[in-house]
């Protein structure tokens, strides 16, 4: 079953043009690999599909619905999350209550009840809401940071706090998950339980579309990948054919160098 | 025996107080809006406005306490269609310094429409104890500026814990630290703007009814309390509502033993120097991190 | 108000009801016109009750007097062409009125060139007559001579041994603080302490917490309206006593409604004449004035206007019978209006030989309590006292609320 579907998705930044007629089609449940050298708009897309931009030209359409107008929490509340190449998590916040913040404004209490109605719902000690802390402690648990549960986020070594964001993510329920680079920065080892992770979200039924450059994630993880190139999908297939596609080759190795 | 240190301190300290409930509202909407509004002061001349005309209808203490909630509703309200439109059409499209021109320019038509409408003539609110004062030994002061003193306490620690336990809290605290991923955890920044502001300037408009009951009310009355909120929000590290808590009182102890024991001349410069000071050697504020 | 003042402009003429006898010409300058027109019609409804008065008596030895109106706007230029007019085209005697310190400077100035008496009714700057001009006079009290009644009362009646300053840091507070020291030093007052605050201020329980430590005898405070009211109010909340001396500006009904009771026991100066109706002669113009204009209170302006002619008449009456040679006649009044002695609203009008009248000055006033209503009443000097001077007493003594 078809999830996402860019259509001819094209974004201008002044006379730059950072996405060209992308098209691509996500099903459900699978993993798919965006990859391409730096510059060549993959982040672009991703703030395309989660809202944070607007395409200049043509549709996202999510579940058969076009969301391409949508504001970021409106395509968030439909079941859309992501994760940012340089974390963003609350840092003065605990690793808890960084979790608890996606469950605060899910569109079903309208916003009086969000102002008068929880007044006490925040700390789990409370008990007014055993269930969102319970859902909380246990998306800690499947990333591993239920150690760190009263932790002021600042605190949170690098891996911590990618996974964290992880959780925070799928606290809000996702139906697709968007991973931003989730093993830049992190040593071999963190890279493997990183794996792990992702493919238990996976398990899950989520449906995931990731960048990554670490070549050993995205092989092992990914059931297709999608090229991007100077804003241009350049190539799409399984793992192996995209590797001996001449054109993607020629894209990174006449590109510039990196990781 | 009366202690003058000690009697400088509690005058402190009643100031303020004062000083944090308008500087919580400025610095929390600048935390999470990053708006410097140099008409939060006059918001708190709103707010005096309707003790004023809210007393002459129905003086006493049910009038006071009324003034309170009308003024905290009030001002919340106006907050709410500044906010909606003034503010926000700004926030994404223009600069950091548009957005203070604009803010000026609202602090100076504020006043004026004020000048027209409530006229120069300095008022004072009718205070519900009758005068009474209170001498404790080796402080004197009046009933009435304990009230003011308590009643800015119940509101800074009911505020502290609406956003250390509500969601909404949550939401507004989250907002502040990261507006994008906050929107991505599905929160309604537009909606926590809205409730930042209309919040924010309901705390301007209660500091203004406490401010104008320990002195007075007339239209210009806004600038004083503008600049002591900015000089506390400096001080407590912008945005760091805690912050700006501690550093009201820090202020208003700092004025008065400065004035008492430095030089009474240079008591409104006091802030300044220690503004100064602090952003020399710890540029984020007394209680301020370094954030992204 | 145009058409009066185009009239004003035009050296519009009230002469009185056509006598057999020519009238005698004075000349009266004043802002008619601009921001101070109001106050300046008050000072002309003074003068002309005076100049009902004098003519209703028969005029002056026999002459009816016709005042000619010259407007000034309170501009140096505007004053000297209207004086130069005056002066020249309508030959006037003598040049009265006038209002601005910056304007009588200028036409005082003019009018002594012209060897032609110029006596001022209201301005304040020493200027005026320390040039040495020997045909200018003033008919008000200079500025230093504004805290005369309050420098009396100290060294008469209250004679404090320690004295406090908590003025406003501007050129009036400090101008006036400069004053009051010398006088604490001459009646052998200790200065405690000098504080100040700025314009706009509105906490000043600093202060009077340092006040309350010192105890004065006597706190001098120069403050406009809002300040003074604060202070007083704070002062009560603090619970500190003193007596209270400020220049009695401050004393109008905002500050009354801002205080309520508290201003109690607060003192200051006061020209207004319906404070001193126990005065007779003030009493009989403040009758005659709200005769003349019924449901108006005369105010200060009003009085130095009355009695600025009432001066410039009885030095013509002096005079006796003019030559008709304008140079001499002009003499004649000048020397004339050296000797003058005279008793009207203001008090007694001598003058020295600089020209200033010497012998009036504010009265003291303090705010007293009547029905718990605070207002400012004479208590100095005892020839003009409405009330008796009253010791502060302890807040806790207090019954008003």
């Amino acid at each position: 079953m078809r999830l996402l579907q860019t259509q001819k998705v094209t974004k201008y930044f002044g006379g730059l043009c950072a996405l060209k007629e992308v098209s691509f089609n996500l099903e459900q449940g699978e993993v798919m690999g965006l990859i391409g050298p730096n510059g060549a708009g993959k982040t672009t897309l991703i703030n395309i599909i989660s809202g944070a931009f607007h395409p200049s030209q043509g549709k996202v359409v999510y579940h058969g619905r076009d969301i391409s107008r949508l504001k970021a929490h409106q395509i968030n509340v439909l079941g859309i999350a992501r994760t940012f190449q340089v974390v963003r998590i609350f840092k003065r916040l605990t690793v808890l209550e960084n979790v608890l913040t996606a469950m605060v404004d899910r569109s079903k209490e309208g916003p009086w009840k969000l102002v008068w109605g929880s007044f006490f719902k925040r700390v789990c000690a409370f008990k007014q809401d055993p269930e969102a802390c319970a859902t909380a402690e246990g998306l800690l648990a499947s990333v591993g940071l239920l150690r760190y549960r009263d932790e002021q986020a600042e605190n949170l070594p690098y891996a911590m706090a990618k996974r964290l964001e992880i959780a925070r993510a799928l606290a809000t329920r996702p139906k697709l998950l968007l991973l931003d680079e989730p093993s830049s920065g992190l040593n071999p080892a963190e890279q493997n339980e990183q794996i792990k992770i992702i493919r238990q979200i996976n398990e899950q039924g989520v449906t995931i579309l990731i960048i990554e450059h670490v070549m050993k994630v995205i092989m092992d993880i990914s059931h297709r990948l999608i090229v991007l190139h100077y804003g241009e999908k350049i190539a799409e297939g399984t793992p192996k054919e995209v590797y001996s596609d001449p054109l993607v080759v020629e894209a990174y190795l006449g590109g510039e160098a990196h990781a | 025996m009366e202690s003058l240190f000690l009697q400088q301190v509690v005058n402190g300290l009643i100031v303020g107080s004062v000083y944090s409930l308008i500087a919580v509202g400025l610095t929390m909407i600048f935390g999470v809006m990053r708006i410097s509004n140099f008409a939060h002061g006059d918001f708190s001349m709103v707010g005096a406005y309707i003790a004023v005309f809210l007393l002459a209808w129905v003086p006493g203490w049910m009038g006071w306490v009324g003034s309170l909630l009308a003024a905290a509703a009030g001002v919340g309200l106006l907050g709410i269609l500044v906010e909606r439109g003034v503010f926000r059409p700004l926030l994404t499209r223009w600069t950091d310094l548009d957005q203070i021109m604009v803010s000026i320019g609202l602090f100076i038509l504020m006043e004026n429409l004020a000048q027209l409408f409530f006229g120069a003539t300095p008022r004072t609110l009718s205070d519900p104890f009758g005068g009474v004062t209170v001498n404790m030994g080796l402080v004197s002061t009046s009933a009435m500026r304990l009230l003011c003193f308590a009643m800015a306490m119940v509101i800074i620690i009911v505020l502290e814990v609406y956003l250390n336990r509500a969601r909404m809290g949550v939401a507004i605290q989250a907002t502040a630290q990261n507006r994008t991923a906050a929107q991505l955890m599905g929160i309604n920044i537009n909606l926590i703007y809205a409730v930042t502001f209309a919040l924010g300037s309901a705390l301007a408009g209660l500091g203004g009814v406490l401010y104008g009951t320990l002195f007075a009310i007339y239209p210009t009355m806004g600038a004083i309390p503008t600049l002591k909120a900015f000089v506390v929000t400096i001080l407590g590290g912008m945005g760091n509502i805690r912050g700006a808590i501690f550093s009201g009182f820090i202020l208003g102890v700092a004025e008065t033993l400065g004035g008492t024991y430095i030089s009474m001349e240079y008591k409104h410069a006091i802030g300044f120097v220690i503004i100064i000071l602090v952003l020399l050697i710890i540029p984020n504020g007394l209680f301020g991190r370094s954030e992204k | 108000m145009a058409l009066l003042a185009l009239a004003l402009c035009l050296g519009l003429t009230l002469a009185a009801p056509a006598g057999a006898a020519e009238p005698i010409k004075v000349g009266i300058v004043g802002p008619f016109t601009g921001s101070l027109a109001h106050n300046a019609s008050e000072m002309k409804k003074g003068m002309m009750l005076a100049l009902d008065q004098i003519n209703g008596q028969g005029g002056v030895n026999g002459r009816p007097l016709e005042l000619i109106f010259g407007d000034t706007s309170c501009k140096p230029a505007n004053g000297v062409a209207a004086a130069k007019k005056l002066l020249s085209r309508d030959k006037v005697l003598v040049l009265g009125g006038g209002y601005c310190s910056s304007v009588n400077i200028a036409t005082s100035e003019v009018a002594n060139a012209e060897k032609t008496p110029v006596v001022v009714a209201i301005a304040i700057s020493p200027t005026i007559t320390n040039r040495g001009l020997k045909y200018v006079f003033r008919t008000s009290p200079n500025s230093p001579m504004f805290l005369q009644g309050i420098n009396n009362w100290l060294a008469e009646v209250k004679k404090p041994k320690t004295v406090a300053f908590f003025m406003e840091n501007s050129d009036y507070g400090r101008d006036g603080q400069k004053i009051w020291e010398a006088q604490c030093k001459k009646i052998g007052a200790k200065v405690l302490d000098s504080f100040y605050f700025e314009i706009g201020d509105t906490d000043f329980t600093t202060q009077i917490s340092k006040l309350k430590q010192l105890k004065p005898d006597v706190t001098f405070n120069i403050a406009s309206t809002t300040e003074a009211a604060l202070i007083q109010k704070q002062a009560k909340e603090l619970n500190f006593v003193t007596q209270w001396i400020g220049v009695g500006g401050q004393f109008t009904q905002a500050y009354f409604k801002m205080t309520g009771p508290v201003s109690e026991f607060a003192m200051g100066s006061s020209l207004e004449p319906t404070k001193a109706m126990k005065d007779p002669v003030t009493a009989a113009f403040v009758k005659a004035y709200q005769k003349k204009y019924p449901g108006s209170r005369p105010g200060i302006f009003s009085s130095q206007g009355y009695d600025n002619l009432m001066v410039i008449a009885d030095a013509l009456k002096r005079a006796g019978k003019l030559s008709g040679n304008l140079a001499k006649d002009r003499d004649k009044v000048r020397d004339a209006l050296k000797a003058t002695d005279l008793k009207l609203s203001q008090g007694a009008i001598k003058f020295g030989p600089d020209g200033q009248v010497f012998t009036v000055y504010p009265s003291v006033v303090q705010v007293q309590l009547k029905n718990c209503q605070p207002d400012t009443y004479i208590i100095y000097p005892a020839s003009r006292a409405a009330a008796k001077y009253l010791e502060p007493t302890p807040w806790s003594k207090r019954q008003c609320k």
